[in-house]
């Protein structure tokens, strides 16, 4: 008789996903203590137990900036794919992260393994005929948004709407009452805040725009302040270079991103899962992108969603003002700020919108219920020798 | 001579009207249009690189057309049958960025050979 493995693999490349990968792990511990996690993460799963193969931090690249660390993708490949030859994990759990996690699961098929793909990458907006792959290469996929069960399910995809991990998240930190009325006190009574995401590239971008765009709001709403959310400390003196050019002064806060939102009046923000968390504290936003021309014309054939914007593709229909921009139109930009600012019944109407939103998603539980799908996985194979049971 | 530059000019012509049809046509995702607009485009401007290069410089005729012809349809057949099939793990539409880098050159190749020629006639 085979000893019985109770090793699982899972890889995360995104500080995100580490997140998301810790929380699964620690709600796996919590139904199994025995089972013994493997594979690629951060901080946070490393803490949650990870034995790691290698450090993925600084690890999330985009473009061009893979080529540069190509030679160590390749190591960090041929590594996980010597571990699962060799250690035959029951699972492995891939979060995210495609461009690498997709190699592995064809390495984890080829070898037998079930392959469990927790939160999906953003085909649907994309690049839907890569559904195709993903229908070879994954035995099991967890979405995090309602939207993406009818979408895989069309793609024969064996798929079950988990919910969203961000929720949980908030559920157990929540925003520090403490420093938001304190951000409050500092501030007064209608701050904007800038949230121009997490990336170099994202905040190189869009952060000169926001700034335009806040000159326009002062000039006509002269009690505006303006704090722009810098939630990664490594950014802190780009953000500081380019908001030093700004004839309008802003606050920085490092961190406390939730607090900034629960603070702000009103929240302007690049795309992204920035957008749910702005949703969950029923902030009205305005969603802004910028991208280059040339990138723009390449990506236009392939943007088939017709919102740039999470929460207006969740509901939908338009209910927070977004644009993709290639020129930077901060005219655009303040002037919806200002509507949303000075008028009480569209900024309701936003609220409205949103908190009807948050009624259907924001609910906690998804590691738990991401958790119980990978345990039913594992338990529906017990002929395998290498089962949980 | 000026029946050949003639020539040489209608074949630019159509390089160009090609280029600027296969734009509009891939950005507005009509890709039959877009393949035929491609296809004119690259056979205008294989034309057009023979007769004003080939004679004279042959190997660097050759180099244009393994890297500004052969190697992007290539590419650009690769990525078609990634979409149909789903044959890589990476993600092919990258090929996209570097086919487009490469269709402007080569018509600005051509048009550099051609106004070299006729200063030369």
């Amino acid at each position: 008789m085979p000893e019985i493995s109770r090793k699982i693999f899972i890889s995360a490349g995104e500080s995100s996903g580490d997140i998301h990968g810790a929380n699964l792990m620690h709600c796996l511990l919590e139904k199994n203590p025995n089972i013994t996690f493997y594979g690629l993460g951060r901080e946070n799963m490393l803490q949650a137990g990870l034995h790691g193969l290698h450090d993925m931090s600084g690890k999330s690249l985009m473009w061009l900036q893979v080529l540069t660390e190509l030679s160590g993708f390749m190591k960090m490949k041929k590594d996980c794919i010597h571990f699962l030859r060799q250690e035959r994990p029951c699972a492995v759990i891939l979060i995210d992260y495609c461009g690498f996690n997709f190699h592995l699961a064809k390495a984890a098929k080829k070898l037998g393994i079930p392959v469990i793909y927790y939160i999906s990458p953003q085909l649907w907006a994309h690049a839907p005929w890569r559904a195709r792959k993903m229908k070879k290469l994954v035995d099991k996929l967890l979405v995090i948004y309602p939207f993406e069960k009818s979408f895989y399910n069309n793609a024969g995809i064996p798929v079950t709407y988990v919910g969203h991990p961000l929720f949980d998240e908030i559920h157990k930190e929540g925003a520090d009452e403490g420093l938001v009325t304190e951000l409050k006190n500092q501030m007064g009574e209608t701050i904007a805040s800038f949230l121009p995401g997490s990336r170099r590239q994202e905040i190189v971008r869009l952060l000169p725009l926001f700034l335009q765009s806040a000159v326009q709001i002062h000039q006509t709403i002269p009690s505006a302040q303006f704090v722009i959310s810098c939630s990664n400390e490594q950014h802190f003196d780009l953000i500081s270079a380019i908001t030093k050019e700004s004839p309008v002064p802003c606050k920085i806060v490092v961190g406390s991103v939730h607090e900034v939102i629960k603070a702000s009046t009103l929240c302007i923000a690049g795309a992204g899962t920035i957008t749910l968390q702005i949703a969950y504290y029923l902030k009205p936003m305005i969603i802004a992108y910028k991208i280059s021309p040339i990138v723009y014309f390449i990506a236009r054939p392939f943007l088939i969603t017709p919102y740039i914007g999470l929460v207006n593709k969740l509901a939908s229909k338009m209910i927070v003002p977004e644009r993709l921009m290639c020129r930077g139109n901060y005219a655009w930009l303040a002037n919806q700020a200002i509507q949303l600012l000075n008028n009480p019944q569209k900024r309701q109407a936003c609220i409205h919108e949103l908190s009807l939103l948050m009624d259907e998603i924001a609910k906690p539980g998804a590691s738990e219920h991401a958790a119980d799908e990978v345990l039913t996985l594992l338990s529906s194979k017990p002929n395998d020798p290498r089962s949980f049971l | 001579m000026l029946i050949m530059l003639g020539f040489f000019y209608v074949l630019l012509l159509i390089a160009f009207a090609s280029l600027i049809a296969s734009a509009i046509s891939y950005f507005l995702a009509k890709i039959k249009i877009f393949s035929f607009t491609l296809l004119l485009f690259y056979t205008s401007n294989t034309f057009l690189s023979f007769f004003l290069i080939h004679n004279h410089h042959t190997v660097f005729f050759y180099i244009i057309v393994i890297f500004f012809v052969a190697l992007p349809i290539i590419c650009l057949l690769l990525f078609a049958l990634d979409i149909r099939y789903a044959l890589f793990c990476t993600d092919t539409s990258f090929v996209l960025v570097f086919v487009w880098l490469l269709i402007p050159v080569l018509f600005i190749v051509n048009l550099i050979s051609y106004i070299l020629t006729v200063i030369h006639a």
